[in-house]
């Protein structure tokens, strides 16, 4: 027990170490921006956004570079578009799921997969500020003058082997997703960038469509 | 009869192993990756029977192995192998795939669409050789079959036989006189499955 109490002490200092070197520190009063984040959720009925992803691997020099499109509108619809170096879209709509890659296009019934149905829950959660409420994580906010970060430590095994952790940095004016981190075990790490937020502008369920 | 059948055996093992020559680099039979120390990106497709799946693979040639990545479009790593000379080793994979079987034929596959064997500098065998063309067999763990384009050095397509009827065949395009393949194209004949990629970087 000791040894235990030892191990989360190194760990929390360690912590603690890495957040101040980013820059970020605990935040003392999580409930409440809880609450912030989820007031904003509550006011978005749609976002729309231009995103660059970053892929950081160790094997490579460069970083993959991709980028495109994300639109989403309440209660679960979400296009998820790369446009750029391939063609790719991922299309969210109640409970199917329809993927194109170039011609290519399957789509999913979610509803007959409980995994295809936890994927849905945290894209969509993670869009709409909902994942703070998803118990496959272990949550910690952080702050920073001019951003939160709300990290999610993932508790599902068969997660954990693919990603560790979820980073999700919010503008602290607007509670706007400025990036997300997508941290892997072996130390590979996926930064989206988010730009040119629309937020609460009209968007036809056409673009939703899963024919 | 024993004496004859050992001399039966050894005559067999000699005319079986004449002909092969370790591959060096003035052999005139290259694999792409040599060329490409610093990785390569492909955008990929897979098809198995009504199903597509698709993603990145990103292979980087080691010094004595080849790394090999699966990413989602999305960003993580769903699969990670390192392909030596006489196995495969796992870094990192979805417990649910790590099946013996799924596992061999991917092995192999990788191994035929990489040009493992002449990466590795095994040893060739020059079956045939007319009007600009040269056909090669790569022994050791692999037994393929290349296909070269002497004038260019591009090895335009390969293939390997497995049990019975199986083969599986690789295609390999180019833009013009580019060492590294645009496009390759791995298809089995006997199973419902194709992988096409497709060159990003």
């Amino acid at each position: 027990m000791r040894k235990l109490s030892s191990t989360l002490m190194v760990l929390l200092i360690f912590g603690q170490l890495f957040a101040q070197s980013d820059q970020f520190s605990v935040v003392t009063y999580p409930d409440q921006l809880k609450r912030s984040l989820n007031q904003m959720s509550a006011a978005t009925s749609s976002i729309q956004a231009d995103f660059v992803q970053e892929k950081y691997m160790e094997i490579l020099s460069s970083k993959l570079i991709s980028q495109g499109t994300i639109t989403f509108k309440k209660p679960n619809m979400l296009r998820w578009e790369y446009m750029e170096p391939f063609s790719y879209v991922v299309i969210l709509n109640n409970n199917k799921m329809l993927i194109r890659d170039d011609k290519k296009t399957n789509t999913i019934d979610m509803a007959s997969s409980k995994t295809f149905q936890e994927i849905n829950q945290l894209i969509i959660g993670i869009i709409q500020g909902s994942v703070l409420d998803n118990p496959q994580f272990d949550i910690q906010y952080f702050e920073s003058p001019g951003n939160y970060k709300v990290k999610l430590n993932s508790t599902n095994k068969e997660m954990k082997a693919i990603i560790n952790s979820i980073e999700i940095i919010f503008d602290k004016r607007e509670f706007l997703v400025d990036r997300i981190k997508l941290l892997e075990p072996g130390g590979d790490f996926t930064n989206i960038f988010f730009k040119n937020r629309r937020l609460n502008q009209p968007v036809e369920d056409a673009a939703f469509s899963i024919h | 009869m024993l004496r004859f059948l050992s001399i039966s055996v050894l005559v067999v093992l000699l005319t079986a192993c004449s002909g092969y020559r370790h591959l060096t680099s003035d052999a005139g039979l290259e694999s792409f990756l040599s060329r490409s120390p610093g990785g390569l990106v492909y955008k990929s497709g897979f098809n198995f029977k009504a199903y597509y799946f698709s993603g990145i693979m990103v292979i980087k040639p080691e010094e004595e192995s080849i790394r090999i990545q699966f990413l989602s479009e999305l960003g993580p790593t769903i699969m990670d192998f390192r392909l030596l000379k006489d196995k495969m080793e796992v870094i990192k994979m979805i417990e649910s795939l790590q099946k013996k079987v799924f596992m061999a034929q991917m092995e192999y596959d990788l191994r035929l669409l990489l040009q493992a064997g002449i990466y590795h500098q095994g040893k060739a065998k020059l079956m045939k050789s007319e009007r600009g063309n040269a056909k090669y067999k790569i022994k050791g763990r692999d037994n393929n079959i290349f296909f070269v384009n002497q004038t260019s050095g591009q090895i335009e397509r390969g293939f390997r036989r497995g049990i019975g009827y199986e083969k599986v065949e690789v295609a390999y395009d180019y833009e013009g006189q580019n060492s590294v393949p645009h496009t390759m194209t791995l298809t089995h004949n006997m199973i419902d499955i194709k992988l096409r990629l497709s060159l990003l970087n």
